[in-house]
């Protein structure tokens, strides 16, 4: 049985738009009926600009927002009308590092929220050390929040958040602002954090942490799932089997037309790129060698530089149910809607 | 609800506060200093207006029913450092977490929301306890004012007060969490308090219409005792009729305030106004 189940969650709000006395009221529909369900130990990403609804959903299901329509139950609990039995069994890491008391203690600020979730103060006491350990901040546990680092701050939000030893917990951009060490090992973490039996729902915009750690995706973009399966079911349902980028000098009509005759192209994207032009090429099959295209460039008059054979990647999922990039969405969404 | 989502919650948001508090040096002296300051301005007002020898006095005997201004003055200033520590500290704290990041946090937890605005009134009060003693013992001892009440009267007072501020307290900090900014009308709502409970004057300055709407208000009542039982050494027994309106008044301002709360809880979940600031 699911552990969390989402049945056409829609919510909008009301944002208001304009200069000052004549601004007009707008209505924004942040989460458009969307449905999942996500198994135990299950580790689900929900994946998508900014903007895209990822937030509106966790703080659903973190009992944050009530759903205008459609349910959403964790452990059979609904998140808008069971939110206390909900709370018990999930814990939520929200965005942000400013989420701890930076003038208590590491161990004073998981005592404090450990008392918050009901923890008798000796369960807690025997806790703290053994999650600290974990997180490899064993030394850092009298030390004041505000002298730790971002990504070790984001471990003792982990730490509070593992305290209630929950069944469910929730991440919304985890790795956001992290560099990319305290990112890496941040998301090693988590892994380690499933290894334990939890189940994680995070949200992310980053293609790669969602393709790393998720056992089940969603594309989530204005407000609606435009897929949802494994990385690796979501890549190999592209048409696309094999990706040629490369830059040239120069591109026209009739290498378009040589690439599509020999290759079984599905699509190319050519366009300029500082003083180049740069080129992207799906190909349906993978019957080709870097030789043979590298000599047919050659025998064209056509310089090439960085020709590179990849297999489609969740960007290029992503680009296929949405028809732009992750960061063109972002883009175009300009202002998020920040609930 | 269960127990350890209600009590363990208030002490350990007490504990929190006071913890934080305590750790910028400059606000401990804020502490100390403060309850021995703010009356002194009104103290020396009073003086000036007694004239050196006593000779303004008799007007403001009539109007206070008392000659000892400095102690009518300096008890009615304690009392509105006391009501402001209770009223808008807890209000208040929801403002604070939501400019600290943590407001959010806080609400994804299953410990209840009102626990953590009355252990912020508490942190407030255990904060403020002391400062207040040595406020008025400093008063004391520069022989400004008397403290030979019966100590019991005045311990019974705050505590039969108590439900009404936090009911209102509670009102207060179900604006902060609809409205996310809240000092204004924090601010304006304290100045007419003070004014219709007549916290630094006697309500007997005021024009009839203003002062009979000040005499509903349980607040009016509560000054009235501790100034009774303090500078007159009075009975609780001679305010049987304010102890009773006090009490009715409290239950309703406590069913109100949680009402309230609650509702704007769900009403803010409903908006998407837990979030940001």
């Amino acid at each position: 049985m699911s552990i969390i189940q989402v049945e056409n969650l829609k919510k909008s709000f009301t944002t208001k738009k304009g200069p000052l006395f004549r601004r007009k009221k707008e209505q924004v529909k942040a989460v458009d009926g969307i449905s999942f369900a996500i198994e135990p130990g299950e580790i689900f990403s929900l994946l998508g600009p900014n903007g895209a609804g990822k937030t509106t959903t966790i703080k659903i299901l973190a009992t944050l927002l009530i759903p205008d329509s459609g349910t959403a139950r964790v452990k059979g609990f609904d998140v808008a009308r069971d939110d206390l039995a909900v709370r018990k069994i999930m814990t939520a890491v929200l965005p942000g590092e400013r989420t701890l008391f930076w003038k208590l203690t590491v161990k004073e600020n998981l005592a404090y929220f450990g008392s918050l979730y009901g923890l008798t103060r000796r369960y807690v006491k025997g806790k703290i050390d053994g999650l600290l350990q974990f997180f490899g901040i064993e030394d850092k546990g009298d030390v004041l929040v505000e002298k730790l680092s971002t990504g070790e701050r984001q471990k003792v939000v982990l730490s509070r958040a593992l305290l209630p030893d929950p069944e469910v917990i929730l991440l919304d951009e985890p790795t956001l602002g992290l560099d990319p060490v305290a990112a890496r090992s941040l998301r090693n973490l988590i892994q380690r954090i499933a290894g334990r039996g939890k189940t994680i729902l995070l949200t992310t915009h980053y293609m790669y942490e969602a393709d790393q750690l998720s056992d089940t995706v969603a594309v989530i973009n204005n407000g609606k799932i435009a897929c949802l399966d494994t990385p690796a079911r979501l890549k190999q349902s592209l048409a696309a089997k094999r990706i040629i980028r490369m830059q040239v000098d120069a591109w026209d009509d009739s290498l378009n037309d040589y690439f599509r005759s020999r290759f079984d192209v599905q699509s190319i994207d050519a366009g300029p790129k500082d003083d180049v032009v740069q080129v992207q090429i799906k190909c349906r099959s993978n019957g080709f060698s870097l030789k043979e295209i590298s000599d047919f460039l050659n025998g064209s008059g056509v310089a090439a530089n960085n020709i590179s054979f990849d297999e489609p990647s969740l960007e290029d999922v992503f680009i296929e149910m949405t028809g732009s990039t992750i960061s063109d969405k972002e883009g175009a969404n300009g202002s998020q809607i920040l609930v | 609800m269960e127990a350890r989502y209600w009590f363990k919650p208030v002490l350990s948001a007490a504990l929190k506060d006071v913890k934080i508090t305590l750790r910028y040096k400059s606000a401990v002296v804020a502490l100390l200093v403060w309850p021995v300051i703010f009356p002194l301005t009104f103290y020396f007002m009073g003086k000036g207006l007694a004239g050196t020898a006593g000779q303004g006095l008799s007007n403001f005997e009539r109007l206070a029913q008392t000659g000892d201004y400095a102690s009518f003055l300096i008890l009615g200033n304690l009392v509105w450092l006391f009501i402001n520590i209770n009223l808008w500290m807890g209000g208040l704290s929801l403002q604070r977490d939501r400019m600290l990041g943590t407001f959010d946090t806080h609400w994804t937890m299953p410990a209840s929301k009102i626990s953590l605005v009355l252990g912020a009134t508490l942190a407030s009060i255990a904060l403020n306890f002391f400062p207040l003693v040595i406020g008025i013992s400093f008063y004391s001892v520069i022989g400004a004012f008397r403290v030979s009440a019966n100590y019991f009267s005045v311990l019974f007072s705050i505590v039969l007060i108590m439900p009404f501020l936090i009911g209102f307290l509670l009102i207060f900090a179900a604006l902060t969490v609809r409205l996310r900014q809240a000092g204004m009308s924090v601010h304006i709502t304290r100045a007419v308090l003070s004014i219709l409970c007549g916290l630094q004057f006697p309500l007997a300055v005021l024009p009839d219409s203003v002062s009979s709407v000040g005499k509903y208000i349980p607040l009016t009542h509560f000054v009235d005792m501790i100034r009774g039982i303090i500078i007159h050494q009075q009975s609780l027994f001679a305010y049987r009729d304010s102890i009773i309106y006090i009490a009715v008044c409290g239950i309703l301002m406590l069913f109100s305030g949680v009402l309230v709360f609650e509702l704007t809880k769900r009403n803010v979940k409903s908006r998407g106004l837990v979030a940001g600031y």
